[in-house]
C-alpha cells in the first residue's frame, strides 16, 4: 500500500508557541520539532489565540496562515466535509474549548501531542483547588475525543491507556527531541570531568535535594572535593536552601554550586565537564537530561520511575527517588572508577540517537499519515455549503443576541429577524435576556458559549452592540469567533464602561496606532463628536464575516482596514400595515395622544440624550411657533440621566414652551411608540456626532411614511427615502431644523402629496423587508438557502 | 431729538481694529454732528442688568482722538479702557432714548437683557444685523451646532427696528429667520469701502501679483485660490500670489505649507499696515472668493483704492454695484479662479478693469454713519423725511458747544463725499 494521500491543509493549535510559559521551553521545543518535520506537501494552518502574545518568530515561519479562532479557520478552509486533520501541540496546557470546534467533528483526524499526566498523580501540588481539578478533568475529556495520540514516552502512552482508555492502536510514541548541541563532537568525551550534575528546575518534583544529601553524606566525595552542580533556574534563596541541606547532611556547602539561569552554551559545557548526570525526579513524562547526558557521552543515573526505565534500562543505574543512600555508591564509583564510567557510557550509547529531532518528527508524521490511512479522503465535490445541509436538513444556525423583553432596539430587531430567518434555517437563539418571550421562527435557549465553541451548528451569529446587553456575546465572539452583526457604529461606551479603562485605552491605541491618553478618552466620552476611534477592530478581527447595517460604517472600515465588512442595509423590523396607517387609524392615534385636530404634532423618538440634540428641537419649536405654526413637540423616550431630563425641561420652561412640549415619564410602550409615529405630522431624528450610526426610530418613521427631518449622516447611514425624509447638515442649526420642518409641512400637504408619499413608503418597505434581509444574511454566511424552496415552504407551513 | 444710546460692549471688551469692532469704531467716528445725540454705553450684567455710560476719555481711545490708542495693542487698549472706565462713570444715560445695538456678538446675557427690555415694553430698540450665516450654514464655521447661539436670534426677533448691512442679510432675516412673520422692507446700511489706509493705486503693466486679504478660517477659500495659482505656475505663468491673514487654530494648513515651496507664493499671517499697503502697490488684482459673507468688505475696499478684484457673483457687497473693475465668477472653483486670473493677466483686460475701477462710486464710512444716524432719527420721529446729508447740521454746533463729558462729539466737520476716507485710519479689513 502506498503512502496515503495527505489533505493539503493541516490545522495546528499553536497556542503553546505563543505562551511564554511554554514557547521556549520543552513543550515549545518539541512542538517546533514536529512542525519542522512536516512533509513538504502539507500546508500548516495555524490556530492562534489573540489574547496571548504573538507567535514566536520561529513558529511563524512554519505556518502559511493563522486564524484567530476555530470558526474563522474552518470558514477559511475549503473543507465542508471536515476532513482537514487537526493537531493540538499541547492539549492539556490551554483552554480546550478554544479549539473545540475542531475536536467536536468526528470525521476529521484529531491528533494530540501528549506530554504527561503528572498532575493526576500529584494533585495536591498541581491541582490544588476544585477549579483547577475541574479544568483538568475538562481538558482530559476533550483530549479523549482525539483519534490519535502522540505521547513523548511509552510511560505517557501507558497513562493514556489507563486514564483515557485510549486503544493501543491510537497511540504512537514519538519521544522528545534532543537538542543537537548536546551531541556536538566537541562536547563528547574529551573534556575533563570535574563535577556531578543535576539538571532540575524550580519544582520539588525534580528532587535535587536527594542528590545534595547523597553528595553531602559521602565522605569520599567530600574529601575529594568533588563539586555538585545543580542546574536549573533556581533563585538565590533556593540555592541557599540546597546549601543548607548539604550542611545538615554533614557536607561542605561550598561544594554545592547553583549557577541559576545559564545560557545554552554554558549548559552544554556543564554537561561536557560532568562526571555523571543525575536525574532524581519523582515523576516525568520524558526526561530530556537523560538523553542529553547520554548524547554528551556522560554516564547517566536516574530515579526508578516509569519514564526513566525506558531510557536507563540497566536497573543498577537507577535508584529510588527517596533513597539517598542508594544513590551515593553510584556517585562515589563514577568518581573513582573511570573505566566503569566508560562502560556505562558505552552501554547507554544506543539509546539517545532515536531522539534526534528529525527522528521524533518523522515518527509523528508517519503516525499522522497512518491515522489518515484509516480515514479515506474524499476530494471536494459539488456539495452543499454546510454539513447540516449535506445531511439533507436545514442549516442549523445559532444566534447569540438579546431579545424582548429587554428594552433594546437590537432585541426588537433580532426578534423581527428571527421571524424571517427562521423560515430559511433551523434557528436557535441563545440569549442573556431573562424571562424570554416566545419569538416566532426560533427555538430559544439560555445564553451559552457552547454553540460558538463547539461544532453543533453550521453557522453562529453574534449580535453585538454598544450596551450591556451584549457583554457575554461579545466575549464569546472574541474567544470563539463566528459571524457578527455589529449594530453600532462605535463601541466607545462598551469598552470604557463595561470592559474598563485599560482595555479601552489599549484598543484605541491599537486602532489609531499611537498612544491614546486617558484624557483623550475622557474627552470622547464627554463629546462623541470628537471620537477618533470606532472600537470595532476586535470585532472585525474575530468575526467571519462582520456584518454592518450602515454604509457609512462600512466605508470607514474599508478606508482604514483595506477590507470592507459585509453591508446589509438596516431593514424594517417594525412593519406597518395599510390599516395601521389609514387616516382613521392615524386620527385615533392622535386622539389617544391628546392632540387637537389643528395641532402640528412633532415627535422625536428614543432616549433623550444630549447626543440626540434635544436643545435644537426645542429652539426649533420656538421658531416654528414664532412663525405661526401651532406646533407641539413630544419627546418619546426617557432621559438617559435625570440631569439631561431636568435640563431639557428647564430650557422648555425658559423658552415659554412648557405647555407645548411633552415628556415621557416612563418607558414608552410599544403601543405608545407606534401611536407617536402614526399620529405625528413630522418626526425629528438627530445626532450631534456623525460616525455612521443608525437610528431604529428613523427607520420606523420612514417605514411608517411619517415626514421626518434627520441630519445627513444619519439619513445616509440608513438610506431613507428623500420623498418625505429631509436631511439637514450634520452641523446642526435650529433655524435649519425649523425651516426644514416648515418646508416639509407645506410640501406634504394635500392628497397628491400623500399619495406620492405612500408610493415611496411602499417601495422602501419592500426593498428593506426583513425577508430580503434574512435572505441576504444567509448568503453572506455562505448558506444558499434560496435553492431549497420546498423546505422553506414546508417550514413555513 | 431723541438721543441714541449705542451699546458698544464688545468693542470696549476687545477693541481690535478689524471685523465688527471696526464697523462700530467707524460708526462712532462718523456719527454725524447733526445727528441724534449719541451716548456710548456698555452692558453691566447683574441684578438688575443695565447699560452704563462710557466716559468721553474712553470714546477718545476708541476713535483714536487720543493718539495713545494708536500705539497700543488691543490687549493694552482694553486694559486702558477698563482703567478709564473705573475713573469716571460718564454722563448719566438719558431716560428717554432709542437704544441701538450695533453688535450683539451672540452674547447670551445681553441677548436675554434685550429680550427682557422688549417684553417690558421698550419700543425703541434698534439693532444692526451683519449676517445669519452661523445659523444658515453652520458647517462653514466648524460649528457642531448653532443651538448655543439661539439667544441671539430670539433677541433680534424682539427688536423693534432692524437694519442690515446688505440686501442679502435682510433677505435672510425676512424670509428665513422671521419666515414672513414680520413686516418686510428693513433698511440696508452698506458699509464703507474707504477703510484701508492705502493711497489710490494706478495701473502699471509690471503689476503681476495677486493679493488675498482675510483670515484663513476655512470659509474664504484661500485653498482654492492657491490651487489655481500653483496650477498656473506649473503651466509656466509668471504670476505671484500673496495671502495676508492669520489662520484659525482649527485649520489644517498642509496645503499652505506645500504652497510656500512654490516660487512667487507668500503667506503673511500677521501683516503690519505698511506691509499691506506695499502689497497693494504691487498687485494687478485682488481675489476674494469667500463661500459665504454677510457683506464682504475686501472686494469693495480693493476697488476703492482702484485695484480690480476677482470675486464671486453672489458677493453681497458687489451685488448693487455695476460690474466695473471686477471679474465675477460662478461657481467658485479652482478652474474658474484660474481662468479669471489668466484673463486679468491679459494687458488689455487688466488696463480696462483698472480704468473701470477708477470710475466706481462707492459708499464710504461717512455715508454709513450718516445713514445709520438718519435711520435711527427717523425711527424716533416717523414724521421726518428720509436721510439727507446735513439734515442735522443745525445740531452740530449745539453738540460741539456741549460739555466734553456730554454726548459724544464727532471729530470735526463732515468731509466731502468724494473723500477716500481718513488718512489716519489704519485699519484694513483682514
Amino acid at each position: 500500500m502506498g503512502r496515503p494521500m495527505f489533505p493539503r491543509n493541516v490545522v495546528v493549535d499553536m497556542r503553546c508557541l505563543q505562551d511564554p510559559n511554554y514557547a521556549t521551553r520543552g513543550v515549545g521545543r518539541h512542538a517546533l520539532a514536529l512542525l519542522r518535520a512536516a512533509p513538504g506537501d502539507v500546508r500548516l494552518v495555524g490556530l492562534t489565540d489573540p489574547s496571548l502574545p504573538p507567535l514566536i518568530d520561529e513558529a511563524r515561519d512554519y505556518v502559511t496562515e493563522t486564524h484567530p479562532n476555530a470558526y474563522a479557520a474552518i470558514r477559511a478552509l475549503d473543507d465542508p466535509d471536515e476532513r482537514t486533520p487537526f493537531v493540538s501541540l499541547s492539549p492539556m496546557t490551554h483552554d480546550p474549548l478554544f479549539a473545540a470546534r475542531f475536536l467536536s467533528g468526528a470525521t476529521r483526524l484529531r491528533v494530540a501531542v501528549v506530554y504527561d499526566f503528572i498532575p493526576l498523580r500529584w494533585p495536591e501540588r498541581y491541582l490544588p483547588d476544585p477549579t483547577a481539578r475541574l479544568a483538568y478533568a475538562n481538558a482530559l475529556r476533550w483530549l479523549a475525543r482525539c483519534d490519535l495520540f502522540a505521547p513523548i514516552s511509552v510511560s505517557a502512552g501507558d497513562d493514556l491507556m489507563s486514564t483515557l482508555r485510549a486503544p493501543a492502536a491510537a497511540i504512537a510514541v514519538t519521544g522528545a527531541p534532543l537538542d543537537p548541541h548536546f551531541e556536538a563532537p566537541v562536547t563528547r568525551g574529551g573534556a575533563r570531568r570535574r563535577h556531578l550534575l543535576v539538571v532540575g528546575g524550580a519544582d520539588p518534583r525534580k528532587n535535587p535535594d536527594l542528590v545534595v544529601r547523597a553528595h553531602a553524606g559521602s565522605r569520599a566525595l567530600q574529601e575529594a572535593g568533588i563539586r555538585l552542580v545543580v542546574g536549573g533556574q533556581y533563585p538565590p534563596a533556593e540555592a541557599e536552601r540546597l546549601k543548607s541541606i548539604a550542611s545538615e547532611a554533614g557536607g561542605r556547602p561550598d561544594l554545592v554550586a547553583v549557577p541559576g539561569a545559564v545560557s545554552e552554551e554554558a549548559l552544554v559545557a556543564l554537561y561536557a565537564q560532568a562526571m555523571a548526570i543525575v536525574c532524581p525526579s519523582f515523576d516525568e513524562g520524558f526526561s530530556l537530561p537523560v538523553v542529553e547526558g547520554m548524547a554528551a557521552g556522560v554516564p547517566v543515573f536516574a530515579s526508578d520511575i516509569p519514564a526513566h526505565r525506558e531510557l536507563v534500562r540497566d536497573p543498577a543505574l537507577r535508584f529510588p527517588p527517596d533513597d539517598a543512600d542508594a544513590l551515593a555508591p553510584l556517585l562515589e564509583r563514577v568518581a573513582r572508577d573511570p573505566a566503569w564510567a566508560d562502560s556505562v557510557v558505552a552501554g547507554q550509547a544506543g539509546i539517545w540517537p532515536r531522539f534526534r529531532a528529525k527522528e521524533v518528527g518523522r515518527r509523528f508524521w508517519e503516525a499522522v499519515e497512518a491515522g489518515l490511512a484509516g480515514r479515506p479522503y474524499s476530494p471536494p465535490t459539488a456539495r452543499p455549503q454546510s454539513p447540516a445541509v449535506a445531511r439533507g436538513a436545514l442549516p442549523r444556525v445559532a444566534l447569540l443576541s438579546p431579545l424582548p423583553p429587554d428594552r433594546s432596539g437590537v432585541a426588537d430587531y433580532t426578534a423581527a429577524t428571527c421571524v424571517e430567518l427562521g423560515r430559511m434555517v433551523d434557528l436557535h437563539v441563545f440569549s442573556e435576556t431573562r424571562r424570554l418571550e416566545p419569538v416566532a421562527g426560533a427555538t430559544l435557549h439560555p445564553f451559552s458559549a457552547l454553540p460558538a465553541a463547539a461544532a453543533g451548528f453550521d453557522r453562529v451569529i453574534h449580535v453585538v452592540g454598544n450596551s450591556h446587553f451584549h457583554h457575554r456575546t461579545f466575549d464569546t465572539l472574541l474567544r470563539f469567533g463566528g459571524a457578527a452583526i455589529a449594530h453600532d457604529a462605535r463601541m466607545l461606551g462598551f469598552y470604557r464602561i463595561l470592559l474598563g479603562l485599560p482595555r479601552a485605552l489599549a484598543a484605541a491605541s491599537a486602532e489609531l496606532e499611537r498612544p491614546v491618553p486617558e484624557s483623550e478618552l475622557n474627552e470622547w466620552m464627554a463629546d462623541e463628536d470628537r471620537l477618533k476611534a470606532l472600537f470595532l477592530d476586535e470585532i472585525m478581527d474575530a468575526a467571519s464575516p462582520m456584518i454592518v447595517h450602515s454604509a457609512v460604517t462600512a466605508g470607514r472600515l474599508q478606508a482604514r482596514r483595506g477590507r470592507s465588512p459585509v453591508l446589509i442595509p438596516f431593514s424594517v423590523y417594525r412593519p406597518w400595515s395599510g390599516t395601521d396607517l389609514a387616516p382613521e387609524a392615524r386620527a385615533a392615534a392622535r386622539a389617544r395622544l391628546g392632540l387637537a385636530p389643528g395641532d402640528i404634532a412633532i415627535v422625536t423618538l428614543g432616549l433623550v440624550d444630549a447626543s440626540k440634540a434635544p436643545d435644537e428641537c426645542l429652539w426649533a419649536l420656538d421658531l416654528l411657533r414664532g412663525w405661526g405654526v401651532p406646533a407641539r413637540l413630544s419627546f418619546v423616550g426617557q432621559p438617559t440621566t435625570p440631569e439631561i431630563g431636568e435640563h431639557v425641561q428647564r430650557l422648555a420652561a425658559k423658552l415659554g414652551l412648557s405647555d407645548h412640549v411633552t415628556f415621557a415619564s416612563d418607558y414608552v410602550s410599544e403601543a405608545g411608540y407606534r401611536d407617536a409615529i402614526a399620529g405625528a405630522d413630522v418626526a425629528i431624528q438627530l445626532r450631534t456626532y456623525n460616525l455612521g450610526g443608525l437610528s431604529g426610530a428613523l427607520l420606523d418613521c420612514a417605514s411608517a411614511g411619517t415626514p421626518t427631518v434627520a441630519n445627513r449622516g444619519l439619513a445616509d447611514a440608513i438610506g431613507v427615502p428623500d420623498a418625505y425624509v429631509t436631511s439637514i447638515p450634520d452641523a446642526l442649526s435650529p433655524v435649519l431644523l425649523a425651516e426644514a420642518i416648515a418646508d416639509l409641512l407645506e410640501a406634504q400637504r394635500g392628497r397628491s402629496a400623500a399619495a406620492m408619499r405612500e408610493a415611496a413608503r411602499v417601495a422602501f418597505c419592500e426593498e428593506r423587508s426583513m425577508s430580503t434581509y434574512a435572505a441576504t444574511l444567509c448568503r453572506s454566511l455562505g448558506l444558499e438557502v434560496e435553492t431549497r424552496p420546498a423546505r422553506v415552504a414546508r417550514r413555513v407551513a | 431729538m431723541t438721543p441714541v444710546i449705542m451699546d458698544c460692549t464688545e468693542l470696549l471688551r476687545n477693541p481690535i481694529r478689524t471685523g465688527i469692532q471696526r464697523v462700530v469704531r467707524e460708526l462712532i467716528r462718523h456719527w454725524p454732528a447733526d445727528g441724534p445725540p449719541l451716548h456710548v454705553a456698555r452692558f453691566q450684567p447683574g441684578r438688575p442688568a443695565r447699560l452704563c455710560p462710557v466716559p468721553a476719555s474712553v470714546i477718545d481711545l476708541l476713535t483714536d482722538r487720543d493718539p495713545q490708542a494708536l500705539s497700543l495693542s488691543s490687549e493694552q487698549l482694553a486694559a486702558l479702557i477698563d482703567h478709564r472706565q473705573g475713573l469716571s462713570e460718564g454722563v448719566a444715560l438719558p431716560e428717554k432714548s432709542i437704544i441701538f445695538v450695533p453688535e450683539l456678538f451672540y452674547d447670551d446675557q445681553r441677548s436675554v437683557f434685550y429680550q427682557g427690555l422688549a417684553k417690558s415694553g421698550h419700543k425703541d430698540l434698534a439693532i444692526l444685523c451683519f449676517d445669519f450665516l452661523p445659523f444658515l450654514a453652520p458647517n462653514l464655521f466648524s460649528l457642531k451646532t448653532a443651538a448655543h447661539l439661539m439667544h441671539y436670534i430670539m433677541a433680534v426677533r424682539s427688536f423693534t427696528h432692524v437694519a442690515h448691512i446688505s440686501a442679502d442679510t435682510r433677505h435672510d432675516f425676512e424670509t428665513r429667520i422671521m419666515r414672513g412673520s414680520a413686516p418686510a422692507g428693513g433698511i440696508v446700511l452698506p458699509l464703507g469701502a474707504d477703510g484701508i489706509g492705502v493711497e489710490r493705486q494706478s495701473w502699471r503693466a509690471d503689476r503681476r501679483g495677486f493679493l488675498v486679504v482675510g483670515s484663513i478660517d476655512g470659509r474664504k477659500n484661500q485653498r482654492l485660490i492657491t490651487e489655481a495659482f500653483t496650477t498656473l505656475r506649473s503651466r509656466g505663468h509668471e504670476i505671484d500670489l500673496t495671502i495676508i491673514g492669520r489662520a484659525f487654530e482649527n485649520q489644517d494648513l498642509a496645503w499652505l505649507r506645500e504652497a510656500e515651496r512654490v516660487p512667487g507664493f507668500r503667506w503673511i499671517p500677521n501683516a503690519a499696515d505698511s506691509t499691506i499697503a506695499e502689497a497693494y502697490r504691487q498687485v494687478r488684482a485682488t481675489i476674494y472668493v469667500s463661500g459665504a459673507e454677510g457683506y464682504g468688505l475686501p472686494p469693495v475696499e480693493s476697488l476703492s483704492v482702484g485695484v480690480p478684484v476677482i470675486a464671486p457673483a453672489a458677493m453681497p457687497s458687489l451685488k448693487g454695484l455695476p460690474p466695473l473693475g471686477q471679474i465675477r465668477i460662478d461657481p467658485v472653483g479652482v478652474d474658474t479662479i484660474a481662468e479669471a486670473m489668466l484673463e486679468i493677466m491679459k494687458p488689455g483686460v487688466a488696463e480696462r478693469l483698472w480704468t473701470e475701477a477708477a470710475r466706481l462710486q462707492l459708499a464710504n464710512w461717512r455715508d454709513f454713519g450718516q445713514a445709520a444716524a438718519a435711520w435711527l432719527g427717523e425711527r424716533c420721529q416717523p414724521r421726518a423725511a428720509g436721510p439727507k446729508r446735513g439734515r442735522y447740521g443745525s445740531r452740530l454746533s449745539a453738540i460741539r458747544r456741549s460739555d466734553a463729558r456730554g454726548p459724544f462729539r464727532p471729530p470735526g466737520a463732515p468731509r466731502d463725499r468724494s473723500s477716500s476716507g481718513p488718512a489716519s485710519d489704519p485699519s484694513p479689513a483682514r
